[in-house]
């Protein structure tokens, strides 16, 4: 392994001489990440403890209820990482750009194996840092936990880590191998559907309780010294490999009597015991299966034959300049497997999200208008964070990634304003088209109006084009054609501004959804709210594509 | 395919690019008339790119004008572009996209309307033998078939003026050759060329007129035997005319 920390420490070195060259506008850049991420896991926190302290106000059902809560919590977390994991794994594992360099040199397979991990699993971790370290913390002060608390929970974060990384390595193995010979792009997308069909067959039917959960958990009984309500949730969750976790967790702020002397074991053992499965089973594994992706045709995706003479036709679908182009976004993002995963995870989190807000019991509170109103704006705020998480991340890097081939519009008699408009209409449709739906489903769970679910509707609407907008004309105003990588386009000073304005953005359209019910509720008219947020929407789209124009009128291909 | 109204097919009037605090290309005048091949040469660095870059529309002019039968690009770029086929240094085209695809959406964006589009694409592949090729993605292409379709791309619409930088690079000698003649064709039936390149030997072969661009500025310009004249080098190869004028300058 002693080619693994050298070749880490070259990618974190560029980190390191930003930091060191005090380069101001990058620094700031950082900052500024540092500073939004800081935000939304303080928010988060505050949010954790406040649930957590209502629940500790409810009395001895609390413990049980504790219990749940951490268990769905770390089931929820260790379904999202391994996920992000394997979809992002298939990429870094066997399609990486450097794939084909490092195998001309001396690098063992098993380092680069372990070297792929690792890089996976600094890409995915972030679901820990930004939800397990939030929701630790509530905890602990929730719970008055002392140092021992936090020492034993910072442990518990590291195992449940290392379990994360280690099944997701394990799995993407198993994906790369079983799927070797298919094409990239259908590997992504079966591993992707399978994964998430399992998971959140799991998550449904394990994580979210159902109103007769909610009678056993309240359940006083105490059979064999341990309350039944207890029981039931270890039994409930015995199966997920985050359990000994949970209890463990549980048992260091709550009931000592909670899990067994082998579940505190398996909390270590576990963990261990799936990264000498991924050590031994999926090295092999990927030690057998990347000499054949390096060749193709497998995950290489290199295309065979000729084709049909129609699939050879282009455009196929779209007519004019400006849709020869969408269709040609279209046909590379069906293309670039790495981008479908990106796409579909996206998309899977919102569906994860509205399946849970759907079978959540929620009848009760749902008869509360400052309840529905409360929900209400916090829906309009998820689904407007997953819009803005799509933008950034696809809409944004659009101008930049034609990149060196920018020429090729750039040099043609095409108007680049009309292709900004053309962008911005099919970007606003797909997701639309993608997110519409699923988003109307949650909103229905919410309320039946028809007055309030067109408001909805009015306010999604607007929540899409304004983010697909912004993103798109922040993505003209800071372009950079020389960088290839759609990530690190997102991370500049221009997606840390899109993600700004958008994410304020969204909090003033949750705001006005929540207004909205509330006037309707209380038989008042909802009409100036809904005019505050098209005037509102109206000023930032025309205020940003103006903007944009400008900058179009004066842009240089380098 | 001659210009109308007796424009030159394309014309330099004091153009200049200047990035930050230096001057890439300095009030350069040149025309090039129907029929012509002009070349560009010059060291590295010299403002050819830069100047190319400015024709094709990707450079903003700090001053002066291009005009390409005379149409003021900066004016109206989309009708001056329309007339115009671009080939660039480095042929990057769509990674996930086979060339017949690219040859598509390159039709499309110049408005080549079907069936003229596929019966010119189909003849376009035949002239390099990419027919077997252009099913499959551009990634798995080499440099030079990657060079050969972008070759292709620019004369897609039958353009009236071809802006090209470094064509041969990455060809192999028959392709290049195929090349020289294809560009020869074009001036035949009335194209103008404006040709940028380090390869003197294919510039001597195919350039009615040659330019040396020095530091930004045009330090010399004429047809071969101008220059020879202009050396004092009676027979003397477009190579050592180069090295004669630029003894002494910075490379």
């Amino acid at each position: 392994m002693s080619v693994v920390p050298r070749l880490l420490r070259r990618r974190l070195d560029a980190l390191g001489k930003i930091v060191k060259d005090r380069e101001g506008a990058r620094l700031a850049v950082i900052a500024g990440f540092v500073i939004l991420f800081g935000l939304v896991m303080t928010g988060e926190y505050l949010a954790f403890r406040q649930g957590l302290a209502e629940v500790l106000d409810l009395g001895p059902p609390s413990a049980a209820l504790t219990l749940y809560i951490l268990e769905a919590f770390l089931a929820l977390v260790l379904v999202i990482s391994v996920l992000s994991f394997v979809a992002t794994g298939l990429w870094t594992f066997y399609r990486a750009s450097d794939t084909a360099f490092l195998l001309s040199t001396p690098v063992p397979l098993a380092d680069l194996f372990w070297l792929r991990a690792v890089e996976t699993f600094l890409l995915t971790s972030w679901a820990f840092v930004l939800l397990g370290v939030p929701a630790f913390l509530a905890l602990g002060v929730s719970h008055d936990g002392g140092l021992p608390f936090y020492l034993r929970a910072f442990i518990l974060l590291i195992l449940m880590m290392v379990l994360a990384g280690a099944l997701g390595t394990l799995l993407t193995a198993l994906a790369g191998a079983a799927f070797r010979r298919y094409r990239a792009r259908t590997v992504t997308v079966l591993a992707t559907v399978i994964l998430a069909g399992a998971f959140a067959l799991l998550v449904g039917r394990h994580v979210v309780p159902s109103p007769a959960d909610f009678y056993l958990i309240f359940e006083p009984g105490i059979p064999n010294g341990k309350p039944a309500s207890l029981l039931f949730i270890e039994h409930r969750f015995w199966f997920w490999p985050s359990h000994p976790l949970a209890v463990s967790l549980f048992a260091s702020v709550r009931v000592t009597t909670a899990g067994s002397d082998a579940l505190a074991a398996a909390a270590w053992v576990l963990p261990a015991l799936a990264l000498v499965a991924a050590g031994v089973i999926g090295r092999r594994l990927f030690a057998a299966t990347l000499p054949v992706v390096a060749e193709g045709p497998g995950l290489a995706g290199r295309p065979g034959g000729r084709r049909g003479a129609a699939l050879a036709e282009f455009p196929r679908l779209l007519r004019g300049p400006v849709g020869a182009v969408i269709e040609r976004d279209l046909v590379i993002l069906g293309r670039s497997p790495q981008e479908l995963a990106r796409a579909g995870f996206i998309v899977f989190l919102l569906a994860l999200y509205t399946a849970i807000l759907l079978v959540a019991p929620l009848a009760e509170a749902l008869e509360e208008p400052e309840a529905v109103a409360r929900l209400f704006f916090l829906d309009l705020m998820a689904v407007g964070y997953f819009v803005t998480a799509f933008g950034i991340r696809f809409v944004f890097p659009s101008l930049s990634l034609e990149g060196r081939g920018a020429w090729i519009l750039f040099a043609g008699p095409l108007a680049i304003e009309r292709l900004f408009l053309g962008k911005l209409l099919a970007y606003s449709t797909i997701l639309g088209l993608a997110v519409g739906p699923i988003a109307l489903g949650g909103a229905l769970r919410l309320v039946t109006d028809p007055a309030l679910l067109g408001a909805f509707a009015l306010l999604l609407a607007l929540l899409i084009g304004t983010t697909v907008t912004v993103s798109l004309a922040f993505g003209v105003l800071w372009p950079n054609f020389r960088e290839a990588n759609a990530e690190r386009l997102a991370t500049n000073g221009g997606g840390l501004a899109t993600i700004v304005l958008c994410l304020g953005y969204v909090a003033a359209v949750g705001w006005v959804g929540g207004q909205c019910v509330r006037s309707f509720l209380a038989g008042e008219s909802i009409l100036a709210y809904l005019a505050a947020a098209v005037a509102l929407s109206g000023a930032i789209v025309g205020g940003a594509t103006a903007a944009a124009r400008r900058r179009l009128g004066t842009l240089e291909i380098l | 395919m001659g210009a109308p109204d007796g424009h030159p097919l394309l014309r330099l009037d004091r153009l200049s690019k200047r990035f930050g605090d230096r001057l890439a290309v300095e009030a350069l005048t040149l025309e090039v008339a129907p029929g012509e091949i002009y070349g560009l040469i010059g060291p590295n660095g010299s403002g050819k790119t830069t100047t190319v870059k400015m024709i094709a529309g990707l450079y903003r002019p700090t001053a002066g004008q291009v005009l390409i039968a005379g149409i003021d690009l900066g004016v109206e770029p989309e009708r001056a572009k329309g007339l115009l086929g671009y080939i660039p240094d480095e042929p990057f085209v769509y990674e996930k996209m086979t060339g017949r695809e690219f040859l598509g959406l390159v039709a499309a964006l110049y408005r080549v309307a079907e069936p003229e589009r596929t019966r010119r694409i189909e003849e376009l592949l035949a002239l390099y033998a990419l027919d077997a090729a252009a099913d499959g993605y551009v990634e798995n292409y080499s440099r030079g078939n990657r060079q050969k379709l972008a070759i292709l791309a620019s004369l897609l619409h039958a353009p009236r003026l071809l802006v090209v930088d470094e064509p041969i690079v990455g060809l192999d000698p028959e392709s290049a050759i195929k090349t020289r003649d294809l560009l020869r064709r074009f001036a035949e039936r009335g194209g103008s060329a404006l040709l940028c390149t380090h390869t003197l030997p294919f510039a001597e072969q195919v350039c009615h007129r040659v330019g040396l661009l020095t530091e930004g500025r045009l330090a010399e310009e004429g047809d071969l035997a101008a220059l020879r004249g202009r050396a004092g080098l009676p027979g003397a190869s477009l190579e050592a005319l180069y090295l004669h004028f630029t003894k002494g300058r910075p490379a």
